[in-house]
């Protein structure tokens, strides 16, 4: 480890690793401030650009990228009370109201220094915890990997989804859709009605374009809004953008302890995400909280309690990612999406093999941090600017950005048709609320699940009895079935 | 009663049952497996989703979640912009089919100040040009022109 962790240091000296983080944070930050678009459609868009870096280098910037967009959406949900990304809802409680006080930039300084902290906490443990549960990973065997992959998939599934039933209708819609192209398995070529293009499969990244990028652009033709943001939002900022000693002393324990801890453990449970950890770490320190009636007028603890907590997701979402292959949720699957196109696999070998690149993305997200703390305390108010770039422009590049993406990994048009058909499928599940996570990760987990399956049926035969003699696969097996009957323990609770 | 559920149920019994024909066709019996297990289940939770959609009709208690309303008129135009559009980049080429796509994009979103529209194309492509012709070299598809 200590080996991997000079390599890293080493590698993040490099000035062209730099450089990128610094693009990574500034482009999410943009991204994430502009409402409608967010961290999944950015990484999305970026993983074409990636692919033809250094891995090292384009894994840096995707990481830089996801710590921008998390915290930028809070400059908008702060100034102009419309959140940029859904886990910046609870961010607009506390900071529109202090906004308007005219303390608009005591808030986007404690934002700011809420999510660096989140940030890093939760770096430490990505850093701490992961290695740790690589060497755990090293005991898996095909029944294990096998399960995991289910396991990773019905989480998703259950947990993202208003509906169990259209969100396992999505899953195996998608294990169905890879199963297209040659089977590693049996050696046959299934579904490619004899085309070339196919033989390899469903192409991921045109996949991921057409689910996501694409049809975010014509979900925002479609609102038919010229402008995302009114033009005659004000922006409220007057005063000083760091918060005095007082302050610190009124949010400390909330903004460095309780919400990065929050953050970080539901980062770590897939299917959460940082909507949730926002969520909970808001109502926990509103709970403990000695003037709970603050909260929603202005209070600066509530404001710390979100924005802490949500930035302390992005690295907790990263340990069950790199280590089990088991996406926490819709960033982490596109940004699996991202090592997958570099050969890169989750599990043990991530932290041996590729040691290198996996420490240095892992020490990356601290100076990711930093500049996104540098960025945010003096660029905030230029940042919030972005949010008034019309749909009418935004949409068009958009779709430009999503056709040479497709095109470009394999110089081939046919995987820009397939950009397009996954368009229509992300359309019709988005109208129908369908939701569109489970069908990626099952593009994605489908072969792995199925070559363990083959492996495990020629080593143990037809027989699964075996699956309940080894605890591990025992605990995957009561996992996945937790994870099944979870939602309707949701809905008797709720009743 | 949420008929698209019952439509989109339909749809896709229709496609796991002519999906399961298909694998007759392929030749080793191991390759059969995975597939056919998926679309059984698949074919299973279309059915399951008709009887919910139903069995919450006939009860007035459950709360209904509406589909999202998408103008179909709109959701045509823009797609058969997007495929023309992609069907010209191999004739004219790459950069001259994007500069023509996005401004008639622009325009029928609703831009109409010319000069912004020249300006924000123009920019647009000299923003992708840098990253991908430059910074990171990769080959744009080439037409008759360029």
């Amino acid at each position: 480890m200590g080996e991997y962790i000079l390599n890293a240091i080493v590698n993040l000296l490099d000035i062209e690793v730099i450089l990128f983080i610094i693009v990574g944070v500034i482009l999410g930050i943009i991204v994430g401030a502009i409402p409608g678009l967010g961290a999944v459609i950015g990484i999305t868009l970026l993983i074409p650009i990636t692919f033809y870096m250094d891995p090292t280098v384009g894994l840096c910037m995707l990481g830089a990228f996801y710590c921008g967009a998390v915290y930028g959406g809070s400059i908008t949900a702060i100034l102009i009370n419309i959140p940029g990304t859904s886990s910046n809802i609870a961010t607009c409680w506390d900071g529109y109201p202090m906004a308007k006080k005219g303390l608009g930039g005591k808030a986007l300084g404690i934002s700011t220094i809420g999510s660096f902290y989140g940030g890093i906490f939760s770096s430490f443990a990505l850093l701490f915890i992961a290695p740790t549960l690589a060497v755990f990973a090293l005991r898996f065997g095909p029944s294990e990997r096998f399960l995991l992959a289910i396991l990773g998939l019905t989480v998703i599934v259950t947990l993202t989804s208003d509906s169990l039933l259209k969100g396992l209708m999505s899953g195996f819609f998608g294990l169905f859709l890879s199963t297209i192209g040659f089977d590693k398995v049996g050696g046959s070529f299934r579904y490619t009605f004899g085309i070339i293009s196919l033989y390899d499969g469903i192409p991921l990244v045109p996949a991921i374009m057409g689910l996501y990028a694409l049809t975010q652009a014509i979900i925002l033709i479609d609102e038919g809004r010229q402008h995302i943001v009114n033009k005659n939002e004000k922006i409220y900022v007057k005063d000083s953008i760091l918060p005095t000693i007082e302050d610190f002393k009124k949010i400390w324990f909330t903004l460095l302890i309780r919400s990065p801890i929050i953050g970080t453990i539901i980062g770590i449970i897939p299917g959460a995400g940082t909507e949730i950890a926002a969520f909970i770490g808001y109502s926990e320190a509103k709970r403990s909280s000695k003037h709970p009636e603050d909260f929603g007028k202005g209070s600066m603890e509530g404001l710390a309690s979100a924005e802490s907590a949500n930035n302390a997701v992005v690295g907790g979402s990263l340990i069950p990612l790199l280590t089990l292959g088991i996406p926490g949720n819709a960033v982490t699957a596109v940004f699996l999406g991202g090592l997958m196109i570099h050969g890169l696999i989750p599990g043990p070998e991530l932290f041996t093999k590729h040691g290198s690149i996996t420490y240095t993305l892992m020490l990356s997200l601290f100076l990711a941090n930093i500049f996104m703390l540098v960025f945010g305390l003096v660029g905030a108010k230029t940042f919030a600017k972005v949010a008034y770039i019309p749909s009418s422009i935004l949409s068009p590049v958009i779709i430009v950005f999503a056709t040479l993406g497709s095109y470009s990994l394999r110089n081939n048009m046919f995987d820009v048709f397939i950009m397009c058909t996954f368009s229509l499928l992300g359309i019709t599940m988005y109208k129908l609320n369908f939701p569109r996570a489970p069908i990626l990760l099952a593009l994605i987990l489908g072969p792995i699940a199925e070559v363990e399956l083959g492996r495990m049926i020629s080593i143990y035969g037809n027989n699964l009895f075996h699956l309940f003699l080894r605890p591990i696969s025992f605990i995957l097996i009561i996992l996945i079935i937790i994870s099944l009957i979870y939602p309707f323990l949701k809905t008797r609770k709720n009743k | 009663m949420n008929k698209n559920n019952i439509i989109i149920s339909f749809v896709l019994i229709v496609f796991s049952v002519l999906a399961y024909i298909e694998t007759y066709s392929f030749r080793v019996p191991t390759s059969k497996i995975f597939p056919r297990t998926v679309l059984i289940t698949l074919f299973f939770l279309a059915i399951s989703l008709i009887f919910v959609t139903i069995k919450n009709y006939k009860n007035a208690e459950i709360r209904i979640v509406r589909d999202k309303s998408i103008n179909s008129r709109l959701l045509f135009y823009v797609f058969s912009g997007i495929f023309l559009y992609i069907s010209a980049i191999v004739y004219l080429g790459f950069y001259l089919t994007t500069y023509i796509f996005m401004i008639i994009m622009m325009f029928f979103l609703g831009i109409r100040n010319i000069l912004k529209l020249l300006l924000v194309s123009s920019l647009s492509l000299f923003i992708i040009y840098s990253i991908f012709s430059i910074i990171i070299n990769v080959q744009t598809p080439k037409g008759i022109f360029f």
